[in-house]
């Protein structure tokens, strides 16, 4: 076997990092954590298993499949199966040369500011928070481009003294309050094109695990991450659709018109809420911190992402009106 | 004639009756942990990262391949999952900040802890935003191998997959480095020899 140690890369990558040694305080805070989760430890339940009795063994063979029939058959995946197979027939949209894509995205994100970035203005708390929307109009073309043209409105402050810091320290200027700001730029920052993404949802599924690991709310979150995206061929839409439809989802509601929302806690504290319209199009998503960050004057139940998207359609020029 | 100390697998092994036991792991290991986290997420964070991993550890120790003597590369494995998921949180926070700046980033945010310590001079393009644009898992073998010091067998531990797709993810994550910063090629003075060929140290 050839390994290497000596290889640039390898040295340089060396030089770059550097290891800390834990100070006593640092280790008695890991000590006592696993000592708290020691003294409630049970034996692992591999154990438990090896001495069930046959009978509970079989108990629980029932009820897990009973689980997992509840779980296919859930409103959520029933609707978003539903979807998946109108989304398989929709046409894909193919811009033409003389032609772009369009689409608008109305966005309000939570921004964080450390004080470093606040040129020595006091704030009540580590870090400045406020809420900053924006709206977004995007032209693709068919030559690798989009034209984007952004404007910022005056952020959501959570206390006066926070609105106070903010434009003492000038953030409005970093922040282009109130601009419209138009850029032409390279489409590259796309998911599409970081892989080659299978189109049949058991292989999908693994591909996207392989990436992001096997926590269903990052699942969920890369397959908002394609169906975001305005190009996605439709057997792909499709196949992004099915896999949703395997994770646990809540249905939240159904309109008339086909369109559902859904809703499903990521990590323990943000809950994830997104709509997907009757052609299998992401039209609404949001991520809400149920505790917000209270010790940061944050509340419970901020939004930390939402945005509404509309359908991208063609239009005949990406001159500004 | 003292008993030798048991091996690491005997203490996990032990501690599946008695959960106590696993408290010498935590002695035997912490420290390296702790560096381990410390070269990628910076000495702010370790100490969390490195109680985080062994506490999923302790929950986990029922899958430990008892035939293993030696349980670090398993402990740094947890560790990159237990970094992929503090990392994945940090990049989703980045994400809306980029979103709300309308900032384009073509790259993947794992590195953001280490921009710091990145010497600005050599940093065009950085080896820092090289490392973010590989793929995950070809990151990770490379940083096991390469700054962590494991093996190759170890590495592929550490990650769960074969030991020859460890060896194609190293070489392959260099040489994308390599693509992007030409010049590390010739750092060692030797230009133009591929040092893919170079003689192994170990």
């Amino acid at each position: 076997m050839t390994e290497t140690r000596r290889h640039p890369v390898d040295l340089a990558l060396r030089a770059m990092t550097t290891a800390f040694e834990p100070s006593p305080a640092d280790f008695e805070l890991s000590r006592v954590k696993l000592m708290d989760a020691i003294s409630s430890a049970s034996p692992p339940s591999s154990v438990r298993i090896r001495i069930a009795s046959a009978t509970a063994v079989a108990l629980l063979v029932v009820f897990a499949v009973s689980l997992i029939q509840t779980a296919s058959t859930s409103p959520a995946a029933a609707l978003i199966t539903e979807l998946a197979e109108v989304a398989e027939v929709t046409d894909p949209l193919v811009i033409p040369d003389d032609q772009f894509a369009y689409f608008q995205t109305d966005s309000t994100g939570l921004v964080e500011v450390g004080p470093d970035a606040l040129g020595g203005v006091d704030i009540e708390h580590d870090s400045l928070f406020y809420s900053l929307p924006q709206t977004r109009e995007s032209w693709i073309g068919n030559q690798g481009t989009v034209r984007l043209r952004t404007h910022n409105l005056p952020p959501v402050f959570f206390s006066a003294a926070d609105e106070a810091a903010y434009y003492t320290a000038g953030l409005d200027q970093g922040d282009h309050i109130g601009e419209t700001i138009v850029k032409t730029q390279p489409d590259t920052n796309r998911i599409l094109d970081e892989r080659d993404w299978p189109t049949d949802p058991v292989e999908l599924e693994a591909t996207i695990r392989s990436v992001v690991g096997d926590v269903d709310g990052d699942v969920l979150q890369e397959c908002l991450g394609l169906i975001r995206e305005p190009l996605i061929p439709p057997e792909l839409r499709t196949a992004v659709l099915r896999v949703i439809a395997g994770l646990d989802l809540e249905l939240v509601e159904e309109s008339p018109a086909g369109t559902g929302t859904f809703s499903v806690e990521l990590d323990e504290s943000m809950r994830l809420t997104f709509t997907i319209d009757a052609t299998g199009h992401l039209i609404f998503e949001e991520v809400v911190l149920v505790d917000g960050y209270p010790d940061l004057g944050v509340p419970p139940g901020t939004a930390e992402y939402t945005a509404n998207y509309t359908v991208p359609r063609l239009v005949d020029s990406a001159d500004l009106p | 004639m003292v008993d030798p100390a048991p091996t690491d697998a005997e203490v996990i092994a032990a501690s599946l009756a008695d959960p106590t036991r696993f408290g010498e792991i935590f002695t035997r290991h912490h420290d390296a942990v702790y560096r381990f986290s410390s070269r990628r997420v910076g000495v702010g964070e370790a100490a969390d990262i490195a109680a985080e991993v062994f506490l999923r550890a302790l929950k986990s120790r029922h899958r430990y391949h008892l035939d293993r003597p030696n349980c670090l590369p398993w402990l740094y494995g947890i560790g990159v999952n237990v970094i992929g998921d503090h990392l994945r949180r940090v990049k989703r926070r980045n994400r809306i900040y980029m979103k709300a700046q309308e900032t384009a980033v073509n790259h993947d945010d794992f590195t953001t802890p280490l921009v710091d310590r990145v010497d600005a001079e050599s940093a065009a393009p950085s080896l820092n935003q090289a490392l973010g644009r590989l793929g995950r898992k070809d990151r990770e073998a490379l940083l096991l191998f390469a700054i962590d010091r494991l093996t190759y067998s170890e590495v592929a531990q550490a990650l769960g997959v074969p030991i020859g797709t460890v060896g194609s993810r190293i070489s392959r994550a260099r040489r994308k480095i390599i693509e992007q910063i030409p010049h590390l090629r010739q750092r060692t003075g030797d230009g133009g020899t591929d040092p893919d060929k170079e003689a192994p140290d170990d």
